[in-house]
């Protein structure tokens, strides 16, 4: 039993009950056990300290020391997470777990070492398909003129035009109320959604577009890293990817729930879903990528790995 | 001297901030009536909106500590004699300018310096612009308090009752 | 460390707040020492900051301020005086008709416009010299006025909800403000039987003044002002608008009313906004400090000590409750009701969830309270506007008041025993 032990704090934005906070506690206790106790986690679930964006910050200055958070809130500090937010990046998904355990990932999680921070790991966040209150979206005519919620950001807007669909950006807690009442005619997530925020009680048809896969990330404080031994920072890393491992089965149980329990409600799952028209009409946004000098080397690799269609 | 100067810095301050407000009012407009009649939803808006906020609530909020607007309870000190009071107000005073060197303009600094790589989402501005206004907030509290150290009194009385009189 | 950082709070708070610091100050200041007893001096320095300016940087919080721009209008604007005359109309037949017309007035103006100051000093302006050239008793009329006046921080749209929402955790605005209806009414209702009781006894009767010409065209008068209701309430609720996005249209809605009444010219405009931006600085830098007062809570723990430590006091509901309401209503006595729900809420609702309560009910007890300080000394916003207005002193309307008080400390005790009051309306639309 180690006497001197190093208190880190850790904070997310997701409650107790959410699956990240049992990966990330399985993080901590596998860290604390291979240091024999002296790695000792503190946990601030539930935003407690803040946004995303805010916690990020407190990482950068060491006030936190490890964060969960989405790869869209880091496109702020590095444009490379940008490509994330690309829809159809990915092929499928084992082309993404591919790319995330691949070297590719650990130059994503770098680039912003210089400000203070860097990824040790990803999380499954689910892959995020189009979900309306009465049309299945398995043509790109089928989305033509339906209002969809997105996020507030000029990617989403750009995606869902060019997909067909009306773009309505609005924050996350309003899109019940607004499926509701049919100011929008849906919007898009993964499966859990349907469950956790209740749009399954409204919003009847679920369709596999599978057009974008954003993971979670977590992400140390650089500073904080380097005072650890070569030793400390081994069992870090350790912890972390065997969390990832962890929470990958956690996410696909919470999927499987939430589909079981969507169906219960008298959600219709469409697996039948034109993709490649889809991939098709985005392309220009691929073509942007391409034409960025910051995300075109990370992008081509991206693409080597997907067994060669482009 | 130094009240002429307060003077106009007020001025400028409330021009400012009052038609920053007036803009806000008409961006809020023009999203609902992009999101609604012409279907085509801004996205600047929001965070355009967000930032302006907190831009014209730390220079609208110094000139505030100026001319007394924030909430204070005076019963305790009232008590005393005019002295004593002012012994009291003064102590009040320097540990309001010690909160604002400290936090406002060291703190400040620090996550301006932190948060100018860092890009806002739709405005794609340095997300150090929007922290900016603590760090100069916090430099017009000092300077307008320090001054009330200094000089005895805070320039604005005359000021605020022309406006307590406008209340009806 | 939970019990060692609140005593730093409280102690420094109140230290600051004794020598003259102002309020968002005096928060910022017991927050910003606890932060050195627990971190590191930069590390203190940087969250403290940072929250200073991301306390404030909220889309939902902006309706805070638009709808303050909001009551402003309407107070110059003659849209007060067609409501009054509506007012008129409903209670013209009752005992003491003028103090009738001044609480219903207040009723009317405050589900339009979300300020107890704006409202007592807008009916009152139009209300209280009618009383006296009637020949009724200075001290009781603006008694009535200052009593009717905080009916419109609870009846919506009101900014203490869309406040209590962000530091509640998102509790949902529509909820909260379908719930603020009855019990803002029966608020109003209670001052108008203690007004109905007096004005019988001093014998003042229905009044010519309150006769109106045509009924017909004094409610076509007022349509326009009473639409806004339709517009803002409606649009949240149905999910059409966001409050923000209902609080922008409701000042571009007054302000085109204000022209047409020509209650406003567009040189006054500059004024208008000066006064809002003024109102909204203080409000909001109230908000920055505060959101300091809650990162030291989250890092320090202090909130589930508390209510661990409250509730090993006592496990029964009632009692927890009426304690709550106790210190809220002392607490209101000599604070302003936004610090005092921005300091309180996190403290107290972690209590009261635990034990089944909810959080919108939670909200309508909380500000229902907080509003009863808004008009009683030594501090209340409303009591000085009310009595600056009525043309009494303080010390003079207080009394007068006594029995307001009561009827409104009666009606806080029934909204706090029978939820179904606050919860009734949110759940037939399907919102809670
Ligand atoms: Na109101
Ligand atoms: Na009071």
């Amino acid at each position: 039993q180690s006497t001197d032990t190093t208190v880190l704090r850790l904070a997310h934005n997701m409650n107790q009950s959410h699956p990240i906070h049992q990966s990330l506690t399985h993080f901590a206790e596998v860290a604390e056990e291979k240091s024999n106790g002296s790695l000792v986690f503190e946990f601030y679930p539930n935003e407690q300290l803040g946004s995303e964006r805010e916690v990020i910050e407190l990482t950068q200055t060491g006030a936190v020391d490890v964060t969960k958070v989405s790869a869209t809130a880091l496109e702020s500090f590095s444009p490379v997470y940008a490509l994330f937010s690309v829809p159809y990046l990915f092929e499928d998904q084992d082309h993404y777990y591919e790319v995330m355990e691949s070297e590719i990932a650990t130059d994503i999680y770098d680039s912003t070492s210089e400000n203070g921070f860097f990824g040790l790991t990803f999380y499954d966040a689910g892959v995020r398909n189009m979900y309306t209150v009465n049309q299945p979206i398995k043509e790109p005519e089928d989305l033509a003129g339906l209002k969809i919620r997105v996020q507030p950001s000029e990617t989403a807007i750009q995606m869902t035009r060019l997909m067909g669909g009306a773009p309505t950006p609005m924050g996350f807690g309003e899109v019940y109320t607004a499926l509701q009442q049919g100011v929008i005619d849906g919007t898009e997530n993964n499966e859990t959604a349907l469950i956790s925020t209740n749009h399954g009680e409204v919003a009847k048809e679920y369709s596999y577009t599978e057009h974008a896969i954003v993971p979670d990330l977590l992400i140390f404080s650089k500073n904080r890293w380097d005072s650890f031994t070569e030793e400390e920072q081994q069992i870090l890393r350790e912890a972390a990817i065997e969390s990832s491992q962890f929470h990958k089965e956690l996410w696909a149980e919470e999927i499987n729930h939430s589909i079981e329990a969507a169906k219960e409600l008298g959600v219709t799952f469409h697996e039948d879903v034109n993709k490649d028209a889809f991939r098709e009409l985005v392309e220009p946004m691929h073509e942007q990528v391409r034409n960025n000098p910051d995300l075109t080397p990370y992008y081509d690799r991206i693409q080597k790995m997907s067994g060669g269609s482009d | 001297m130094i009240n002429s100067i307060n003077r106009v810095l007020g001025k400028v301050i409330i021009f400012l901030s009052s038609t920053m407000f007036g803009v806000m009012v008409l961006v809020a407009v023009w999203q609902v009536v992009s999101r609604y009649l012409l279907n085509s939803p801004s996205t600047f808006s929001e965070e355009f909106l967000r930032y302006s906020l907190i831009w014209v609530t730390m220079i609208g909020g110094a000139y505030a500590f100026h001319i007394k607007k924030h909430i204070a309870i005076d019963m305790f000190v009232e008590r005393f004699s005019t002295v004593i009071q002012n012994r009291i107000r003064q102590c009040a005073l320097i540990f309001l300018v010690l909160f604002s060197l400290i936090v406002m303009v060291y703190g400040g600094i620090q996550i301006v310096l932190l948060t100018t790589t860092q890009q806002t989402v739709s405005l794609g501005i340095p997300m150090g612009y929007v922290y900016l206004s603590l760090p100069v907030s916090g430099v017009l509290i000092t300077w307008f308090t320090v001054v009330e150290l200094v000089t005895g009194s805070n320039g604005a009385i005359n000021e605020s009752i022309e406006e307590d009189l406008s209340i009806h | 460390m939970a019990l060692l950082a609140g005593i730093s709070l409280v102690v420094v708070f109140i230290l600051l707040l004794l020598i003259g610091v102002p309020i968002a100050i005096s928060i910022a200041g017991a927050s910003i020492v606890t932060m050195f007893l627990i971190a590191p001096f930069d590390v203190a320095i940087f969250t403290s900051a940072q929250k200073l300016v991301t306390g404030i940087d909220s889309f939902t919080l902006l309706a805070v301020p638009f709808f303050l721009l909001t009551g402003i209008i309407m107070n110059q604007g003659g849209i007060a005086l067609r409501l009054v005359n509506v007012a008129k109309l409903l209670t013209g037949k009752l005992p003491g008709s003028l103090a009738q017309t001044n609480i219903v007035g207040n009723m009317l103006f405050g589900s339009i416009a979300g300020s107890s100051v704006a409202s007592a000093a807008a009916i009152g302006k139009v209300m209280n010299p009618l009383q006296a050239k009637e020949g009724y008793d200075r001290k009781f009329s603006a008694a009535v006025n200052i009593a009717s006046a905080p009916v419109g921080l609870i009846i919506p749209p009101t900014g203490l909800f869309i406040i209590y929402s962000l530091v509640s955790g998102g509790t949902s605005i529509a909820a909260l403000f379908l719930a603020g209806y009855l019990p803002g009414i029966l608020w109003g209702l209670a001052i108008m039987v203690v007004a109905f009781i007096i004005a019988k006894k001093k014998g003042y009767i229905a009044s010519a003044a309150t006769k109106v010409d045509s009924p017909l065209k004094v409610i076509w008068d007022a349509v326009p002002s009473l639409f806004l209701i339709f517009i803002i309430i409606g649009g949240i609720i149905a999910g059409i608008f966001t409050a923000t996005e209902a609080s922008a249209i409701s000042i571009v809605y007054s302000l085109i009313l204000s022209f047409i009444y020509k209650g406003i010219t567009i040189k006054q405009l500059p004024g208008i906004f000066r006064e809002a931006v003024e109102l909204t600085v203080v409000i909001m830098f109230l908000i920055g400090t505060s959101a300091m007062l809650s990162l030291v809570m989250a890092f320090t723990g202090i909130p589930d000590a508390l209510s661990s430590s409250i509730l090993t006091l006592t496990e029964n509901p009632i009692l927890i409750l009426l304690l709550i309401n106790l210190i809220l209503l002392l607490i209101g006595t000599v604070m302003d009701v936004t610090p005092a729900i921005l300091i309180f809420t996190p403290i107290f609702l972690p209590v009261v969830t635990e034990f089944g309560m909810d959080p919108v009910h939670f909200g309508v007890i909380l500000i229902f309270n907080l509003c009863i300080g808004n008009i009683t000394p030594p501090s209340g916003s409303a009591l000085f506007v009310g009595s600056t207005v009525g043309r009494v002193k303080i010390e003079e309307v207080v009394r007068p008041l006594v029995p307001f008080y009561i009827a409104v400390i009666c009606v806080l005790m029934i909204v706090t025993m029978i939820p179904s009051i606050s919860t009734w309306l949110p759940e037939l639309f399907g919102l809670m």
